[in-house]
C-alpha cells in the first residue's frame, strides 16, 4: 500500500464527490451554483495534474502488485487530464443551459476519467475489470445525458447493451487467461511465459481481453455503435468520448501489448486486420453520411485504424508512432467536435421565426454549414484548417501524426499495407474536403448557423487550431517527451 | 546555421506572411487588397530578380544554401538552395503571379481578400518547393500547394468547379501519398532526407529497389505534369478554374512535375530511369500525338490549350529521358517557354471570356476587326505555342527533339508529327476566333485591349521572342547543372 501512488486518480474522485456533496446540500439556488461545481471541476484537475507531474518520481508497482506507475503512465495521465480540462472548459455552454443536472454531469465526467486513470495503471485483470466499468457506467449515463431526447436515451441504452457484451467478453477471456495461467497478475504472467511456451487457451483468453478494448475503442468490425451514439449523445458528451475516453482506450491496449509481453504471440496479424478494417469502415462508412457526427464517427474509426496500425508493428518506432498520432488525434477531435459545442442553433434568416437549439439534430446536418465562410468567415476558416489537418495535408498536425504510422510499418517491411493506409487515407480526404467545401463553396442557406456568444469555449477550439498551425514547432519537444516516457 | 541574409526564406515567407497578415483586416474597396498583393508580389519579384544577377552560372552546385535543423538529426531538416534550372522557374513564378493578380482586378470581384490570400499562399508554397533540397520539405511544400489551389478552383471557378477541383485535389494526393511511401522507405533505409546526401547513397540501391521508388516518384510526378494516361483532371481543372487560376496551372503548377523529374527521379535513380526511359518515351509520344488529335476536336478554347499543354510537357518529359545534353537542355527551355506562352495563352482566352462570357470558339469570329492590338498579340503566343523559330517554343522543341534523336530515332520522328499537328489545331483555332466574318451583335461591341491586359500580354510577348532569338540568355543558367546531370548517363 503505497496512498500517493493514486493522489492523481483520488484528487479527480474527491473532486466528483464534492461536487456531488456540495449538490445536496448548497445546491438549492441552482441559478449560480453551477459556476461553483466548474470551478472544483477544474480545479480537482489540477491537482491531479500537479499530482501526475510529480509521481513520475514514484515508479513502481504499489497495492501488492495490483497497480502499476511508470513514466509513461504517467504520461498519459497527464495528456488525458489535459484533455480533460479543455473538454470541461468546452462543457461550459451545456452546464449553464442545464443547470440542474450540472452537478452530475461534471461529476460523471472526472469519474470516468478517474476510472482510465486507474485502468492505464491497472497491473492485475481485477483492477483492469473493475477500473474499466468504474470508466465505462459513467459513459453510458453520460451518452443519455439528453433524457428528453429519444435519440439520447435510445443511444445510452444501445451503448450500455453492446458495452455489456463486451464486458462480457472481458471476463470470459479473464477467466480463460487465470483458469490456464494461475495468475491475473501481470508482472507474473510476464514472468511465468518468458521462459515457458504460451498455452494456446492463454492467448485465447487475452486475443477476448483484446477485443472488449476493441469495442471500448470503436476498433471495426466492433464500431457498430459508434455512430449512433455519437449522434445521439449530446456535443459535448461526443466531444468527451471521443478525446478522453477514446484516447485512454487506446493507450490501455498499448499498455496490454507492452506490458504483457509474451502472451500476445502471433496476435501481430489480428492487429493489422483490424487496422485496416477500421480504415476501410472509416473511409468508405463516412462518404455517404449527411450528420457531421455520424461522419466525424466514422472517421474516428478510421483514426483508430491508423493507431492500431502503428501499435501492430510491436517495434518501439510503432509504439512511438502511436503515441504521437493519438495525441494529435485526440487534441484534432478536441477540435472538430468541440466545434460542434460551439453551435448555438439555426437562425432562419428569412423569418426571424424560430430559433432551433442543439437538442434538434437538424443542425448536424452537413448542408447547415452550407455558405458559413460568407456569414462567419473565422469559424470556417477554423473548421477548414482542422479538416485539412485531418486528412493530413502537410504541413498541419495531422500529416506528421500519419508520417510517422507509416514510417513505423515501413520500418518494419509492412510495405502492402502501409500502400493501402495511405490510399484509405485518400478516400477520406474526400469526405473532409465535402465540409471544406459546403461551407467555402456553397451559397448561403436560409437558415444559418448561430453561435454561441461565450470566449471560453472559443478560445479552446483557438488553441487546438493555432496548435495544428504552429505544429512543427511542437514536433520536436513532443518527440523528445516521449522518447523519454518510454525510455527507449 | 542560417546565413546572414536569408534571401530564399525572405522571397519564400515573404507572400506567406503577407497572406497571414491581410487575414484579419477589411476593407470596403476590394481594389485594395489587389494593390497590396500586386505590392507584396512585386516586392517578391524584385527580389528574385536579384537573385537571378548574383547568381553564379559557372557552378552546378546549389548556391544561396541555408540549413536549419527542425529535429536534431531525425531526418527533416530545413534546407533550402537553388541550381540554375530552379532560379529560372521561380523567377518565372514571381513573374507570373503579380500578372495573374493584374489581370483579375476587373473580373474577379467576390470574396477579394480571400483571392489575394489563395495567390500569396500559393505563391510562397511554389518557391518553397523550388528551393527546397530536402525531400520531405519538399513533399510539404508540394502538398501544401493543393489547399490554395483547390480554393481557387472551387470558389472563382466556372460552372462545375465543384467537379473540377474535387479532380484536381484527389488526383494529385493520391500520386504524392505514394511518394510519401517511397520517401518514408528512403528516409528509414538511409536515415537522410537530404537531397545532397542522397544524391550520392542512392544510386548504389539495387535495382530492383530502385525501380520500385522510382515508379512510386513517378505515378506522383506524371499526374502532376501530367501525363497520359494520368492527365484527366487537367481539361477539366482548366476549364472551370478562373483565368488567373489556369494561368498559375499551366504556367507554373504543372512545372513542378517536370521539375521534381530532374531534381529527384534523374538523379537518385540512374539505372532505374535508364530502364523505364522507353516507358516514358512511350507515354510522351502517345500524349504529343494523342493530346494534339484530341485539341484539334475541342470546341471550348480552354480545353484546347489544355490538352495543348499536355502535349508540350510531352516533348519535356520525352526530352528528360533521353539523357543528353540537348534533350535536357530543351526540357528545361519548354518547361519555360511553354510556362510564359500557355500562360499567355489562356490570358487571351480571359480576355474574351470577360468581354463575350464564352469560351465556345463556334460563338467566336471575326475578332480581329474590332481588336487589332489583341489579335497581334495573340499571333505572337499562337506562334510560340506552335515552336515557329524566332520564338521561344522553337529552342525547346527543337533542342528536344535533337536531343531524342540521338536516342532513340523512331521517338524523334514520332514527336515531329506531334508538331506538325500542333501547328494544325492552333491555326485553325486563330483562324476560326479571329478571322472570317463577325458572327454576332455583341463581337461588334468589342473594345480592344486595356492598359493593365496590354503591359501584361506585350511582356510576355517580349520576352517570348527575346528568348526566341537569344535563348543563351537561358540556357547560360543551366548548363552546368545539366552537363553535371548527364554525367550520370
Amino acid at each position: 500500500m503505497f496512498l500517493p501512488s493514486i493522489y492523481p486518480e483520488l484528487a479527480l474522485f474527491c473532486g466528483a464527490l464534492i461536487i456531488l456533496l456540495s449538490d445536496v446540500f448548497f445546491g438549492k439556488n441552482k441559478a449560480e451554483f453551477f459556476r461553483a461545481s466548474y470551478f472544483i471541476a477544474l480545479f480537482s484537475c489540477l491537482a491531479s495534474l500537479y499530482f501526475t507531474a510529480h509521481s513520475t518520481f514514484i515508479v513502481g508497482s504499489f497495492f501488492h502488485g495490483m497497480f502499476f506507475v511508470s513514466s509513461l503512465t504517467c504520461f498519459i495521465k497527464f495528456i488525458a487530464v489535459i484533455l480533460l480540462i479543455l473538454v470541461i472548459i468546452l462543457s461550459l455552454e451545456f452546464i449553464a443551459k442545464e443547470k440542474e443536472i450540472s452537478a452530475e454531469f461534471l461529476a460523471l465526467l472526472l469519474i470516468s476519467t478517474s476510472g482510465g486513470m486507474f485502468l492505464i495503471s491497472a497491473n492485475d485483470f481485477m483492477t483492469f475489470y473493475l477500473s474499466l466499468e468504474l470508466q465505462s457506467l459513467p459513459l453510458y449515463l453520460l451518452a443519455s445525458i439528453n433524457r428528453k431526447s429519444g435519440k439520447s436515451s435510445e443511444s445510452g441504452m444501445k451503448y450500455f447493451i453492446l458495452g455489456s457484451v463486451a464486458s462480457g467478453l472481458l471476463l470470459l477471456g479473464i477467466s480463460l487467461f487465470y483458469g490456464f495461467s494461475g495468475t491475473t497478475n501481470f508482472d507474473v504472467a510476464t514472468y511465468l511465459y518468458s521462459n515457458n511456451p504460451v498455452p494456446p487457451a492463454v492467448i485465447l483468453g487475452f486475443l477476448l481481453i483484446v477485443i472488449a478494448m476493441f469495442f471500448k475503442i470503436s476498433a471495426a468490425p466492433f464500431h457498430m455503435w459508434t455512430p449512433d451514439v455519437y449522434e445521439g449523445s449530446n456535443a459535448i458528451v461526443t466531444t468527451f468520448f471521443a478525446t478522453v475516453a477514446k484516447f485512454i482506450g487506446v493507450m490501455v491496449l498499448l499498455r496490454l501489448f507492452l506490458d504483457l509481453s509474451p502472451s500476445w504471440i502471433g496476435l501481430e496479424k489480428v492487429l493489422i486486420l483490424v487496422a485496416l478494417a477500421s480504415m476501410a469502415v472509416g473511409s468508405f462508412g463516412a462518404i455517404k453520411q449527411n450528420n457531421i457526427k455520424r461522419l466525424l464517427a466514422y472517421s474516428s474509426v478510421g483514426h483508430v485504424g491508423f493507431a492500431i496500425f502503428g501499435l501492430s508493428t510491436l517495434s518501439a518506432s510503432g509504439i512511438k508512432a502511436c503515441v504521437i498520432y493519438m495525441i494529435i488525434y485526440a487534441l484534432l477531435s478536441l477540435g472538430s467536435f468541440g466545434f460542434l459545442n460551439l453551435i448555438f442553433g439555426l437562425k432562419n434568416s428569412s423569418h426571424h421565426a424560430g430559433l432551433s437549439d442543439q437538442s434538434d439534430n437538424k443542425i448536424f446536418d452537413i448542408s447547415s454549414f452550407s455558405g458559413l465562410a460568407k456569414t462567419n468567415p473565422i469559424m470556417a476558416a477554423f473548421l477548414a484548417i482542422l479538416m485539412f489537418s485531418t486528412a493530413g495535408i502537410p504541413p498541419l498536425a495531422g500529416f506528421f501524426s500519419k508520417f510517422y504510422v507509416i514510417g513505423a510499418a515501413i520500418k518494419s517491411e509492412y510495405y502492402i499495407s502501409s500502400i493501402v493506409a495511405v490510399l484509405f487515407s485518400v478516400i477520406s480526404a474526400f469526405y473532409y474536403l465535402r465540409i471544406v467545401k459546403v461551407m467555402y463553396f456553397d451559397e448561403v442557406q436560409e437558415n444559418q448557423l448561430q453561435f454561441i456568444s461565450r470566449y471560453n469555449p472559443k478560445i479552446v477550439i483557438g488553441f487546438v487550431v493555432a496548435f495544428n498551425l504552429l505544429f512543427i514547432a511542437f514536433l520536436k519537444p513532443l518527440l523528445d517527451a516521449i522518447q523519454t516516457m518510454l525510455g527507449f | 546555421m542560417i546565413n546572414n541574409f536569408s534571401i530564399l526564406s525572405l522571397i519564400t515567407f515573404l507572400p506567406i506572411a503577407a497572406a497571414i497578415l491581410l487575414l484579419p483586416f477589411k476593407s470596403k474597396n476590394p481594389k485594395n487588397f489587389f494593390n497590396f498583393g500586386l505590392l507584396i508580389s512585386f516586392i517578391t519579384f524584385v527580389l528574385s530578380i536579384k537573385l537571378l544577377l548574383s547568381f553564379d552560372k559557372s557552378s552546378a552546385d546549389f548556391q544561396f544554401v541555408e540549413m536549419f535543423n527542425i529535429l536534431h538529426g531525425q531526418g527533416f531538416q530545413y534546407h533550402m538552395g537553388i541550381d540554375g534550372i530552379s532560379v529560372l522557374l521561380i523567377v518565372l513564378t514571381t513573374f507570373l503571379i503579380p500578372i495573374c493578380l493584374a489581370i483579375s482586378i476587373n473580373s474577379v470581384t467576390t470574396r477579394v481578400k480571400e483571392y489575394v490570400i489563395c495567390f500569396l499562399l500559393l505563391e510562397g508554397f511554389v518557391i518553397g518547393s523550388f528551393c527546397a533540397i530536402d525531400l520531405l520539405l519538399f513533399y510539404v511544400l508540394f502538398e501544401a500547394m493543393l489547399i490554395p489551389m483547390f480554393l481557387i478552383i472551387g470558389i472563382w471557378g466556372g460552372q462545375q468547379r465543384i467537379y473540377a477541383s474535387y479532380k484536381f485535389f484527389l488526383y494529385t494526393l493520391f500520386g504524392s501519398v505514394l511518394f510519401l511511401v517511397a520517401i518514408i522507405y528512403i528516409y528509414i533505409k538511409t536515415g537522410s532526407t537530404d537531397i545532397i546526401v542522397l544524391k550520392n547513397i542512392l544510386p548504389h540501391f539495387v535495382l530492383e529497389h530502385q525501380k520500385w521508388l522510382w515508379l512510386a516518384f513517378f505515378v506522383s510526378f506524371a499526374i502532376k505534369v501530367p501525363m497520359f494516361p494520368f492527365h484527366t483532371w487537367l481539361p477539366d481543372a482548366h476549364v472551370q478554374a478562373p483565368t488567373a487560376g489556369s494561368v498559375i496551372l499551366a504556367g507554373i503548377l504543372i512545372k513542378l512535375g517536370a521539375y521534381a523529374m530532374l531534381r529527384f527521379s534523374l538523379p537518385f535513380f540512374p539505372q532505374a530511369s535508364e530502364y523505364f526511359a522507353d516507358l516514358v518515351f512511350a507515354l510522351s509520344i502517345i500524349a504529343i500525338i494523342y493530346a494534339s488529335l484530341v485539341a484539334l476536336m475541342q470546341e471550348d478554347m480552354k480545353k484546347m490549350i489544355a490538352y495543348s499543354s499536355v502535349a508540350h510537357m510531352g516533348f519535356v518529359t520525352m526530352g528528360i529521358f533521353s539523357f543528353t545534353r540537348q534533350g535536357i537542355d530543351g526540357a528545361v527551355m519548354q518547361m519555360i517557354s511553354h510556362g510564359l506562352v500557355s500562360a499567355a495563352l489562356f490570358m487571351c482566352v480571359g480576355v474574351i471570356y470577360d468581354r463575350l462570357h464564352t469560351k465556345q470558339i463556334a460563338d467566336l469570329g471575326g475578332i480581329v476587326q474590332k481588336m487589332p492590338n489583341f489579335a497581334f498579340l495573340a499571333m505572337i503566343f499562337t506562334m510560340g505555342s506552335v515552336g515557329l523559330p524566332g520564338t521561344s517554343g522553337f529552342v525547346g522543341e527543337f533542342l528536344a527533339i535533337m536531343g531524342t534523336f540521338q536516342a532513340n530515332k523512331m521517338v524523334a520522328i514520332l514527336s515531329a508529327i506531334g508538331v506538325v499537328l500542333g501547328a494544325c489545331y492552333m491555326l485553325w483555332l486563330y483562324k476560326r476566333v479571329l478571322f472570317g466574318e463577325i458572327v454576332n451583335s455583341k463581337i461588334e461591341k468589342l473594345k480592344d485591349l486595356n492598359t493593365i491586359e496590354i503591359v501584361s500580354l506585350g511582356t510576355i510577348a517580349v520576352f517570348v521572342i527575346l528568348f526566341g532569338l537569344l535563348p543563351n540568355l537561358l540556357l547560360s543558367y543551366f548548363t552546368q547543372p545539366v552537363i553535371s546531370l548527364v554525367a550520370l548517363f
